[in-house]
């Protein structure tokens, strides 16, 4: 997360300066490096090397994706292409601990990522046969400061939430202070990019009214959603006592649901447009959270995983109709400006929504801890 | 003009599905060590807290 948090804001000028089969084949290589490392290492440290040149290869891959949407589809088939790159993005995390779970349960954790590696490989040898080139490249200058400022900036702030979110929480002084070392680097960050004239990471796209309303909203949502993910197995586990295989299956239906859902709401975004897509989906979303207060320990696992169920079916329809209408806003030229900022968003979402709950969990449980030894 | 706007070449669609397996690929390596920490933690004996 932290690495991909990083690189994401600087792929909006390794997307203008190389050309998109090049990045994608050093993207995917990279993956299949690190997936190599991991599948073979000896300790513990190249363990982390290794999943830290995956993470890099997958920060590269991941923006590519909005981007050659943008370039590639026309604004009328939108909706449903990003559907389905939606419902990528949602069902791959979902279906990762599902299918660790279940190679555990016969092999070692090495052969996680011996298959890692052997679809890295095929997705190489795809790309480098069938991958034509179809981005233009300008000679951009990569402005150093920049990068340093959005690597300190960026870096701060999901680090100062993940850590929040761990058994310390906001009482770490290391917290606050890497948040606000985080913060006052994106400032100075920002300030830089709108002096600059080609700026590494152009800020044109918050000009847009419906495009910054868009991305706060699919920010809002996000965090919801990446809560939810992490809550529920928690509560399965934790509440009422389930091995990690079995939520991993409990969960199943739910991102099924989410995937579907994605694919419904992207082809009906380009029938009847966004409005009754989102505002449904978030109402359906606000209600279930809203129910999601009163289960205990002694709501049944069947009630949770409705209420779970419906949950994503808000979610899968308001979210890919609220990325789709953000993206349509961008001008040609602001097309890689635009999803990195997207992309980025989505990150943070990721890495605060998460701790947020969790440090919101831990210090519910600790008054609770104090309360029952009084 | 208007039908050619419409279209997606199959050429960009071979792109776009290669891009998709891509992201998927390396998605599902994000969450897969989740359950996998335990055994990998007995198996270099490091705390939970190195591991994360």
């Amino acid at each position: 997360m932290l690495v991909i948090g990083i690189s994401i804001p600087v792929s909006a000028f390794l997307i203008q300066r190389f050309t998109l089969r090049q990045l994608f084949i050093t993207g995917i290589s990279f993956f299949s490096i690190g997936s190599l490392i991991a599948f073979i290492t000896p300790a513990f440290s190249l363990l982390l090397i290794g999943r830290i040149i995956q993470a890099l290869g997958t920060g590269m891959i991941m923006p590519l994706i909005m981007n050659v949407v943008l370039l590639v589809v026309p604004v009328s088939k939108r909706g449903t292409m990003m559907g389905l790159v939606t419902v990528v993005i949602m069902l791959a995390p979902a279906l990762g601990p599902v299918v660790s779970g279940f190679i555990l349960q016969y092999y070692s954790w090495r052969t996680i990522f011996l298959i890692l590696l052997a679809l890295g490989l095929i997705v190489l040898l795809i790309a480098s046969f069938k991958l034509r080139n179809i981005t233009e490249t300008k000679k951009v200058k990569i402005h150093i400061p920049s990068i340093i400022l959005s690597t300190i900036g960026f870096g701060g702030l999901v680090y100062g939430f993940s850590t929040a979110g761990k058994e310390a929480g906001w009482g770490n002084p290391i917290v606050w202070v890497s948040l606000a070392i985080g913060i006052v680097a994106l400032i100075l960050f920002v300030r830089q990019q709108n002096k600059m004239d080609s700026p590494m990471l152009n800020m044109k796209p918050f000009t847009l009214p419906v495009f910054s309303k868009s991305t706060l909203l699919m920010f809002f949502t996000m965090m919801i959603l990446f809560a939810m993910m992490l809550i529920l197995p928690l509560y399965f586990q934790m509440a009422l006592n389930m091995s990690p295989m079995e939520t991993g299956l409990l969960m199943l239906p739910g991102s099924l649901i989410l995937a579907f859902m994605g694919l419904v709401a992207g082809k009906l975004f380009d029938k009847i447009g966004f409005k009754p897509l989102v505002l449904s989906g978030l109402v359906i979303v606000t209600i279930v959270v809203c129910l999601f207060t009163t289960i205990s320990t002694e709501t049944t696992i069947t009630t949770a995983m409705i209420l779970y169920a419906i949950f994503t079916i808000g979610a899968g329809l308001a979210l890919g109709p609220i990325m789709t209408l953000a993206l349509n806003q961008l001008p040609k030229p602001l097309y890689a400006h635009g999803s990195a900022i997207f992309n980025t968003f989505n990150q943070i979402a990721g890495a605060i929504g998460p701790a947020l709950y969790t440090s919101i969990m831990t210090m519910a449980s600790q008054r609770f801890i104090q309360a029952s030894n009084e | 003009m208007r039908q050619l706007e419409e279209k997606i070449s199959s050429q960009n669609k071979l792109i776009l599905m290669i891009l998709i397996l891509g992201n998927f690929v390396s998605l599902i390596s994000e969450t897969v060590m989740n359950v996998a920490l335990p055994s990998i933690i007995s198996e270099f004996s490091v705390s939970t807290s190195t591991a994360q």
